[in-house]
């Protein structure tokens, strides 16, 4: 929501166009100055649980569609035992002011262990609600004159487990159209089953067949091995805030993972939205859209066969987070998937047939090892044109303090730059006020353009501390474009069945961004979706780095209802509307 | 000289037990048993300062803790015989790996002339992640064939299964797959089982259950050897009797089978052999 700046803007730190020295090039942590004041909480600091080890996500949401970022944060307790005594947590809402300040407003009045947070305009009515996850709950959150209002006969809330079962863990989400009518469907990654009032402590088994908990010969929590994993499930949008269950129609049967981190893409470039679920300790999944229409859509799982769900050796990886996009401009998603300390950050590059693996030839593997990875992102940060990876990292064990382990407990930030030299060059932070700079353990992680520079920035939800703020200083000598697709609501409304239909909120357009001229010419593909990362959601904006370039010559956008549109090219450093079968509405100049 | 024959056999079975307990430590993910006796061991004029093989599982566990350039440092100041030397370079090539050095890796391996098991995987592991899919595979077929139950084996067949399936050779990509998964099945169990020995020592059930996996996988010696030590420790534990005779039987040595059976029935045994 826009506000009036407040006086703590006259701090030059704070204010969103001028650019401290130190900050330059940097992503500067600028959190405090910018009043966005969360701690995160997330059990003991000793986690004797599994459930205190995995922290929040974070959403970026447009609260009172006035087109600025404002922030959800999810939360959780000081113990299990907390949560076991009927404990909860609210979710921490901040409005952004549109310069990049925020302020804390009153939460929606949740009660539990939040965790993962999705963000997308459920009923097309155009503003964009929240659904949020936790331990044993799944709450819609519809968007009504600014304020989230829990939707309790939305059909999200987790089925009735058998007695004795522990509840429903949802970690990550996705809001996406997956049957292309125009209605926001959700995909729930799900973790594990554990007990809150008797988690298991110290082993797992019973008598001469108990195994104890250990990691590298220290005793630490127990799981996820050992326990039961929960399936993901997938739940059907009407488009009007209600959800259906369609888990046995939509997926192939499949073994349970012990489910972590989502992303929405279109792996195989066939226009339909595709699922990649990072899994913790087991494999991986690549849920591939059959291309159906108004329900009739199948997905499944082809990880295995296009070696994506393990590592390139065969092991299981204990995958935490994915992010997506566009590494090599060749038109095709690429992505990465995050993974425990001694296991590599996986990089895959789309190919004519799948995927190739480019973890090692990279030198990706190496430079990852010690790192216990968790949300990622594909963001051209510097706006040179090509994308960087970032991770939020840090281990789930404070005993990876002890020596000999390799690794440690807290764990900086990461950003590589990759390509073109399809190498993995790490940026190193200038400044200890960069947010990748202090060794603080991160999970959650949402992109957006906080103070409307045209650059995106990032929040981090450190766990059991205060969230982190960085704002983007990197590359003030490129030329950027955010633009944001649409839907249209007459064509929504006009829609027939086994029509293809794009949702009010644009998830699952693509726009190629065709930049420079002769043998420099290159398209930038962009994809409109919120789930990315770890149990974090980021904004819907596509932001694109011109480098050098003042103008772009094109804008290519293909709309989920199959349309396609070519708009002609205009100078860098604005930013768009587009509205399908209205084109551009909106062009005005970066600030 | 009959003495020092003596001394010399009970310093090998020691440096043998030494390297096997680290073996099975470093496959547990507990690298810091290697740690804490590796150093006194293996550097200055320790007892195996001069064992390739000690000073490629004390790199390993080193590389393990963080310290892998401590780990190469080791390795390429090792003054171990000739013949050994294969083993120093494998142990390196394994470090290549770990940093994503991949034409050093398979620089280091290709100058083995006869590869062992070890050699043999980790020169494939390279070739396959440098995406020399065809040069891999006789590497791992041979190391498959020299150690099928070696600890990185279900990695050999992952790795020859989607070579196959890269050459569009479905048949042998399915016919990899699955034995890759019995063979990381097998690995998880056996791994699960030390882990309980371990928690229960002197408990004779996961034993047995080690035993069983020995001769799920025709090796019926090293069930033998386990069976054993788990009746030193629980002589009325009937079942490993009777996998004794068993075992035996198909050996074709019907008395000592006769022995064991007649045991497994006096512990009230009621099964047939």
């Amino acid at each position: 929501m826009r506000r009036a700046l407040l006086p703590l803007c006259l701090l030059a730190a704070a204010c969103g166009s001028r650019e401290p020295r130190e900050a330059a090039g940097e992503l500067f942590e600028e959190a405090h100055e910018r009043g966005l004041d969360y701690v995160n909480r997330s059990g003991e600091p000793g986690k004797p649980t599994i459930l205190e080890a995995n922290g929040a996500g974070v959403a970026v949401i447009d609260l009172g569609s006035d087109g600025d970022a404002d922030l959800v944060f999810a939360q959780g307790l000081g113990s299990l035992a907390e949560l076991a005594r009927g404990g909860g947590a609210d979710l921490e809402v901040f409005e952004n002011d549109g310069h990049g300040h925020f302020q804390r407003i009153a939460g929606p009045g949740l009660h539990g262990w939040w965790t993962g947070l999705a963000v997308g305009d459920v009923d097309n009515d155009g503003d964009e609600d929240l659904v949020a996850a936790g331990f044993g709950q799944l709450v819609l959150l519809e968007q009504v004159d600014g304020k989230l209002v829990a939707r309790p006969d939305s059909g999200l809330a987790p089925p009735t487990l058998a007695p004795g079962r522990a509840p429903a863990w949802a970690t990550s989400l996705a809001l996406f159209d997956a049957d292309r009518d125009g209605a926001l469907d959700l995909f729930v990654v799900q973790y594990l089953d554990l007990d809150p009032h008797a988690p298991p402590l110290g082993k797992l088994g019973q008598g001469a067949l108990a195994v104890p908990c250990e990691w590298k010969g220290h005793p630490v929590f127990c799981g996820p091995s050992g326990l039961v994993p929960q399936a993901d499930r997938v739940l059907r949008g009407d488009g009007h805030a209600h959800f259906s269950d369609v888990s046995a129609a939509w997926l192939d049967a499949q073994p349970a993972g012990y489910g972590l981190g989502v992303a929405a893409f279109d792996a195989d470039g066939d226009g339909d939205t595709d699922l990649y679920v990072a899994n913790d300790s087991t494999p991986n999944n690549l849920w591939i859209n059959d291309g159906g229409l108004d329900g009739a859509v199948h997905f499944r799982d082809r990880a295995l066969e296009l070696d994506v769900a393990l590592s390139a050796e065969g092991r299981m990886q204990a995958g935490m987070g994915v992010a997506f996009g566009d590494l090599d401009r060749d038109g095709r998603e690429d992505f990465a998937v995050t993974n425990f300390s001694d296991e590599p950050t996986e990089l895959y590059f789309g190919a004519a047939r799948g995927f190739t693996r480019e973890t090692h030839r990279t030198g990706l593997g190496g430079e990852t090892r010690a790192l216990l990875s968790w949300s990622a992102a594909l963001c051209d940060f510097d706006g040179d044109g090509w994308l960087e990876l970032f991770t939020t990292n840090g281990h789930v064990y404070p005993q990876a303090d002890l020596p000999l382990t390799g690794t440690s407990y807290g764990q900086p930030a990461t950003l590589w730059r990759l390509m073109p030299q399809k190498h993995a060059l790490r940026v190193e932070p200038k400044s200890p006020r960069s947010i990748l700079a202090p060794a603080l353990g991160a999970r959650g992680s949402a992109l957006a353009d906080f103070d409307g520079d045209g650059r995106f920035d990032v929040v981090l939800a450190r766990i059991d501390g205060p969230a982190a703020l960085g704002m983007n200083h990197m590359g003030p000598e490129n030329g950027r474009l955010l633009v944001r697709l649409a839907g249209n609501p007459k064509l929504l409304a006009a829609r027939k069945p086994g029509q293809r239909a794009t949702p009010r909120d644009g998830h699952g357009a693509r726009a190629v961004l065709v930049v420079g001229s002769g043998a420099n010419e290159h398209g930038l593909l962009g994809e409109v979706e919120s789930a990315l990362g770890y149990q974090s959601s980021s904004t819907l904006w596509l932001s694109f780095g011109l480098g050098h370039e003042a103008r772009y010559s094109q804008l290519r956008v293909t709309w989920p209802s199959g349309r396609a549109d070519v708009f002609p090219g205009g100078p860098a450093n604005h930013r768009l509307s587009v509205i399908e079968g209205r084109g551009i509405v909106q062009d005005e100049a970066l600030r | 000289m009959r003495l020092a024959l003596l001394v010399l056999a009970l310093w090998l079975g020691d440096a043998q037990a030494t390297l096997a307990r680290w073996r099975e430590a470093l496959e547990l993910d507990l690298a810091r048993e290697v740690l804490d006796e590796a150093p006194a061991l293996v550097s200055g004029k320790g007892e195996l300062a001069a064992n390739a093989e000690a000073l490629a599982l004390y790199a390993q566990a080193l590389s393990s803790a963080g310290k892998s350039q401590e780990a190469r440092t080791l390795l390429e100041h090792a003054v171990v015989a000739e013949p050994e030397r294969a083993r120093i370079a494998v142990a390196l090539a394994r470090l290549d790996l770990e940093q994503d050095k991949l034409a050093e890796a398979v620089a280091r391996l290709a100058k083995i002339e006869q590869p062992d098991a070890q050699a043999a995987l980790v020169l494939g592991r390279a070739c396959y992640r440098a995406g020399e899919t065809a040069r891999a595979r006789p590497l791992l077929e041979r190391a498959l064939e020299l150690a099928p139950l070696a600890s990185e084996a279900p990695m050999a067949w992952h790795m020859l299964a989607a070579e196959a399936r890269t050459r569009g050779d479905a048949p042998r990509a399915a016919q990899c797959a699955e034995r890759e998964q019995k063979s990381a099945q097998w690995q998880a169990y056996y791994k699960t089982r030390r882990l309980q020995v371990r928690a229960n020592p002197k408990d004779p059930l996961p034993r047995y259950g080690i035993a069983e996996l020995w001769i799920a996988a025709g090796e019926d010696a090293r069930a033998r050897a386990v069976l054993d030590e788990l009746l030193a420790l629980a002589p009325d534990f009937a079942r490993a009797e009777l996998a004794l005779a068993r075992i035996e039987k198909r050996a074709g040595k019907s008395e000592l089978a006769a022995q064991h059976f007649a045991r497994y029935r006096a512990l009230g045994g009621t099964e047939e052999l």
